[in-house]
């Protein structure tokens, strides 16, 4: 599917807004991904969306391995295959075996997963659900995590819920394959 | 009360007090539940405020339509207390009871611009299904530059991530009474 609003190049933006791209680059070491590139069409407000996205990349205690899995989690329950795509892969990089990956729709009974990961899970599973969390599940976070490591996984599924909303507004999807 | 202890950056002098100034004229009570529980990690929270503040105060989004599709998304997404706050926002903004009495009618009830509808389906229907028809997206065209449609979407995502977050967290604000019945 085409993007339904014009992907911009460094090229397309105003001289004024070329900084943003180029301290994309400086910060993630790539070029802007589909997504941002999209954004960019209201310049102002990619500038005030890099920083918080930037920050819940490089700013958190929270295991980059559990990170992915929560976003990779959202990404499934809202069938947003660019999502799913994107951090199936930076989860392959941190470090989430590919069975991990195959299996998250049986995460509870599955066992690739430890105690850990299954409540990331399962916290990320619900709260994009269905919004309220049921108590075992909140409780089975707090056996595992400091509450300053619960509320940087609640804002990552908060966020991610936002961008996977974007991807869903602007029609963004997974590249499929070259046959 | 919220399920991790209140912490609430935003009573020190660490944030910067236009980013407060915004987020208060946007209807975020920043002493509340949901800053206080992002004070547990504040520089991500700083971070979250800046966001929040930089798309309310930037999309340029008509007050009043921006604070209807602040109460259609976090309503639909289950933030009902978040959304009175932004009911009570409306109100100031001189948008009618009787106006926001009509809002689950939005599509029909002539209370409401072709404009306005155009936005609210787009907004109820990113809140409950994500992945936005085409039909619904193309009809913002009509009325919205790209750079406004992308802005719309912004703060529909915006405020989606927020109730994602106040929700499972229990850190919405406390029920206004006096409206409650109606929220």
């Amino acid at each position: 599917m085409i993007p339904r609003v014009p992907i911009l190049s460094r090229e397309d933006l105003a001289e004024s807004d070329r900084d943003i791209y180029d301290d994309y680059e400086r910060v993630r070491k790539v070029g802007p991904s589909v997504i941002h590139r999209a954004i960019a069409n209201a310049p102002a407000l990619l500038r005030a969306y890099m920083p918080i996205s930037n920050e819940l990349r490089f700013g958190t205690k929270l295991d980059p391995r559990l990170r992915e899995l929560a976003i990779v989690m959202v990404g499934h329950v809202t069938h947003s295959s660019y999502e799913v795509e994107a951090h199936s892969r930076f989860a392959l990089k941190e470090g989430v075996r590919p069975e991990q990956l195959q299996q998250l729709s049986l995460f509870e009974s599955s066992a690739v997963y430890n105690t850990a990961e299954r409540a990331v899970i399962r916290y990320a599973a619900e709260a994009t659900q269905k919004g309220l969390v049921a108590r075992p599940t909140f409780a089975a976070l707090q056996k595992e995590f400091s509450d300053d490591v619960i509320v940087e996984l609640a804002l990552q599924v908060g966020f991610y819920n936002s961008v996977v909303r974007i991807l869903g507004a602007f029609g963004i999807e997974a590249e499929r394959p070259k046959s | 009360m919220s399920r991790v202890p209140h912490k609430p950056i935003a009573a020190t002098s660490e944030i910067d007090p236009l980013v407060s100034t915004q987020l208060e004229a946007a209807g975020e009570d920043l002493s509340g539940h949901l800053f206080g529980a992002m004070g547990n990690v504040p520089g991500l929270g700083r971070a979250y405020f800046r966001f929040g503040a930089g798309i309310v105060s930037l999309c340029g989004i008509e007050p009043c339509l921006r604070e209807l599709v602040a109460i259609v998304v976090l309503e639909a997404l289950g933030a009902s207390n978040m959304a009175a706050r932004h009911y009570q926002l409306a109100l100031k903004l001189g948008v009618t009871e009787h106006k926001l009495a009509q809002r689950h009618a939005f599509r029909t009830a002539p209370e409401f611009t072709e404009t306005e509808r155009s936005v609210l389906s787009f907004a109820a229907e990113s809140a409950r299904e994500v992945n936005v028809k085409a039909e619904t997206f193309g009809k913002l065209a009509t009325w919205f530059t790209v750079q406004e449609q992308t802005a719309l979407t912004l703060l529909v995502a915006y405020y989606a991530g927020l109730a994602c977050i106040a929700v499972p967290l229990e850190a919405q604000p406390d029920p206004i009474q006096e409206i409650e019945h109606d929220i």
